[in-house]
């Protein structure tokens, strides 16, 4: 539709199209265009499970098998956010839809703290706090500041690691049916140097300092405060606290609950165990020197905008 | 021979490393060789005491400047770097840390049977991380580090855990280790956000910019509250209190003696480094409600102390009830009652954590805290009975202990500004001289119990010999405390100052 409108699909071109050009709901001469808008938004949200859009998230996540949801919990993500980079700061940029995109970040934050806590399956738990996850990306993203740029990259970079390391642990358990959460009872005694993997990247998920998690967070609210969203980073840092009880309730399983059949867990191959300690490594140091890799991003967030 | 020392150039990133590299060799160190992991543990935090008594040495009084001020970039962009350094204030509370460490890698000398080397880990870099905090003057490192004490206290639960897990004792332990974590969490974000709004509005979270910034009356207000959400959970003020006692019970001896002998001063001692000198016209606006919290909780928790049957518990609300007494010294903005404050800090610091060392020792022999087994112990455990009762005495602010230059010093202070106030705090004293004496009257006096409890030992050389250090920092502090308070004069005088107080 897009095309039909304007009779360009170029990135540049659009930019130049829309510059000085409003676009709101009743105004536009070409409402159309608007339309197009809407619905290519509507479509990023979908594959982004950003809330409303997220409905089919839960239950495709839980039903593949752990390998492609691992993949398309990762992969997606990037690509989808870094499109939408692309096409709603350099073409687009509109204040219309920052209210869409806060209304989106503060919904699925609020959906992926609340409907976490009542999941007893693994998968489906990991859905809903990468849920939450993208409602915090979408913080950086609707502050339309170069700040905000830069949070949403490190963010996503950070997101990128810890699904990572989380998912490699459900892989590596996987060889004894790893469904529920009650399955990882007592880890701690079975596979000690597991479970504290899964510790540290639960608290890192939950945002608590020194981890990496907690920068990224940090950062994604200095943004927020930043471009005047405070609202948003109110419920942010409140959605935080609220999602810190279910990824502690996974820490106490793991060292307090007594499972009702012990499940002996084989070693994991030599590439997993790697991966888990690169990305183990990386979210526990990466607050002492964050700053080339802030440099970077600022430099990545200054090319994509102007 | 003290000159070429001074000549030495001291680091205090050196003495925030020292027990990282600590952990750091024992983490390679198998699990098996429990004496070595003991005597590097029990070497490392020695090494850090003393190496934290020469900060001490090499203080200079005079002036209210900060003091081996050191910088490492961590941030270039957003003007956040590890801005370290140590003034009067912090001093004390850096050397009470470094002192406390090793009392506690002692206490757990024999009486934790497993995972040894996971507990001085933890206790370790918990040490390194809190050195952090009392010397961090930049706002959003001295966040980060304030909550990662959080996570030794309870994180990689079994391994370390200094709260809960294989060494806490009951299956309340979990409610314990969720209430306070979530208190403090909840709190904090709110603080966080505060930072953060500093950080985009002035462009620097250095402290000593910061203090020069003048904030406009309305937002003084409401950046005040969120510090005060997080601290006062910390402190702990009514209605935030509840937290402790329960922390207290489920953490084993060492625990509790961190716990209440370190993070119950992270609090306050956030109060007077950032909340009081960087919003004073909110600090003013706020004292009658901080006087409020102060008094109802001092007299509440003294009432509350009196009906418990858990030894452990009535040392712990007679924690906050100190605690809240520091809070009104602080909050009456001159020099005798932030002194006093201070001062009481230090003083509890050394009480409480000695008070459940004893209470320790009761527990590792006899394996109950319930009040009502106990009795008579004056016959059996005579030495135990003298060092209780000079503790307890402490606890009741008898003169010639530090508690009562403290508590002394904040009512002299407080008297200045409130009288009333000062009048129920001092009601305050009244009742910790009540439960206080009652619970060491029904457990050392008084008939025997031999229907619960048939054998008893006296303390042990190791125990005796942690005890001494608390005697000896007690009667010193209670005696001639100027040696401690004439390090702190310039920068208090400064602080109050600063903020126009007087």
């Amino acid at each position: 539709m897009i095309y039909g409108f304007t009779g360009v699909t170029n990135f540049e071109e659009l930019a130049k199209i829309f510059t000085g050009y409003k676009i709101t709901l009743f105004g536009a001469q070409s409402s159309g265009i608007f339309m197009g808008i809407l619905f290519i938004v509507v479509g990023f949200l979908f594959k982004i499970t950003a809330v409303p859009f997220h409905m089919w998230a839960p239950d495709v996540y839980e039903g593949s098998p752990t390998l492609v949801t691992s993949f398309f919990s990762i992969a997606p993500k990037i690509s989808i956010l870094a499109n939408m980079v692309r096409v709603f700061i350099y073409s687009f940029y509109d204040p219309t839809w920052q209210q869409l995109f806060f209304f989106c970040s503060i919904a699925s934050m609020i959906l992926g703290a609340l409907a976490a806590m009542a999941q007893n399956k693994v998968k489906r738990l990991l859905t809903y706090s990468s849920i939450g996850h993208v409602g915090y990306l979408f913080i950086g993203f609707s502050c339309g500041t170069i700040e905000g740029i830069q949070s949403l990259l490190i963010g996503v970079f950070i997101y990128v690691l810890m699904t990572i390391n989380v998912f490699a642990i459900v892989l590596a358990l996987r060889q004894n049916r790893f469904k529920y959460i009650a399955d990882l009872g007592a880890l701690a005694k079975t596979n000690p140097i597991l479970a504290i993997t899964l510790s540290i990247t639960m608290f890192s998920y939950a945002g608590i300092p020194p981890l990496a998690g907690f920068c990224s967070k940090f950062y994604l609210f200095f943004a927020a405060l930043g471009c005047g969203a405070y609202l948003l980073a109110l419920i942010g840092v409140v959605t935080s606290v609220i999602s810190c009880f279910y990824y502690i309730r996974f820490v106490k399983i793991m060292y307090f609950d007594t499972p009702k059949t012990w499940i002996l867990y084989k070693p994991m191959d030599r590439e997993k165990s790697l991966l888990l300690a690169i990305t183990l490594f990386f979210i526990t140091f990466f607050f002492l020197y964050p700053s080339p890799f802030f440099l970077v991003t600022h430099q990545m967030a200054l090319s994509l905008c102007l | 021979m003290l000159q070429f020392l001074a000549s030495f150039y001291f680091n205090l990133s050196g003495l925030i490393l020292c027990p990282l590299l600590g952990s750091i060799i024992l983490s390679v160190i198998p699990d098996s060789r429990i004496r070595l992991i003991r005597g590097i543990g029990l070497c490392t935090s020695l090494i850090t005491f003393l190496y934290s008594l020469f900060f001490w040495i090499q203080f200079d009084n005079s002036t209210a400047k900060f003091q081996f001020v050191e910088t490492i970039r961590w941030l270039p962009y957003p003007n956040i770097h590890f801005y370290i350094g140590i003034d009067g204030i912090s001093l004390f509370f850096v050397v009470l840390t470094t002192f406390l460490i090793p009392i506690c890698i002692l206490v757990g000398w024999s009486s934790i049977k497993s995972y040894k080397r996971e507990y001085m880990i933890a206790f370790l870099i918990c040490e390194s991380f809190m050195i952090a905090v009392f010397c961090m003057l930049d706002l959003l490192l001295f966040y980060v580090f304030f909550e990662s004490v959080l996570i030794p206290m309870l994180g990689p639960i079994p391994y370390s855990p200094i709260i809960i897990g294989v060494w806490g004792s009951r299956q309340r332990k979990i409610q314990a280790a969720y209430q306070f974590f979530l208190y403090t969490l909840l709190g904090s974000v709110f603080m966080l956000l505060a930072i953060l709004f500093i950080l985009s509005q002035t462009g620097s979270t250095d402290l000593q910019i910061l203090l020069t910034t003048e904030f406009s009356e309305r937002r003084q207000i409401l950046l005040w509250i969120a510090f005060f959400a997080s601290f006062s959970v910390k402190v702990p003020m009514i209605p935030f209190h509840i937290w402790l006692p329960e922390a207290h019970v489920e953490a084993p001896t060492a625990g509790s003696v961190i716990l209440a002998g370190i993070l119950l001063k992270l609090g306050t001692y956030g109060f007077l480094r950032f909340s009081i000198p960087m919003f004073p016209e909110a600090t003013l606006y706020f004292t009658p409600f901080v006087y409020a919290l102060s008094v109802i909780a001092i007299i509440y928790t003294s009432l509350t102390t009196i009906r418990q049957i858990d030894l452990k518990k009535i040392i712990a609300y007679s924690s906050v009830a100190h605690m809240n007494f520091v809070t009104i010294g602080m909050f009456s903005l001159n020099i005798q009652g932030i002194e006093g404050s201070i001062l009481l800090m230090l003083s509890h610091g050394l009480v409480s954590s000695a008070l459940f060392l004893c209470v320790g020792a009761l527990y590792d022999r006899h394996k109950t805290r319930l009040v009502k087994y106990y009795g008579g112990l004056v016959s059996t455990m005579p030495m135990f009975s003298t060092i209780f009762l000079f503790f307890t005495l402490a606890n009741m602010s008898l003169p010639g202990t530090s508690s009562f230059i403290g508590e002394f010093l904040i009512l002299v202070g407080a008297f200045q500004r409130n009288s009333l106030v000062a009048t129920l705090a001092a009601l305050g004293m009244i009742l910790g001289a009540a439960y206080s004496l009652w619970l060491y009257n029904r457990v050392i006096f008084g008939n025997f119990k031999p229907k619960f409890l048939q054998k008893f030992s006296d303390l042990n050389r190791r125990e005796v010999l942690i005890f001494l250090p608390f005697v000896v920092g007690i009667i010193w502090m209670g005696v001639y405390p100027e040696v401690f308070l004439e390090c702190m004069h310039t920068s208090i005088g400064n602080l109050v100052q600063h903020g126009k107080f007087d």
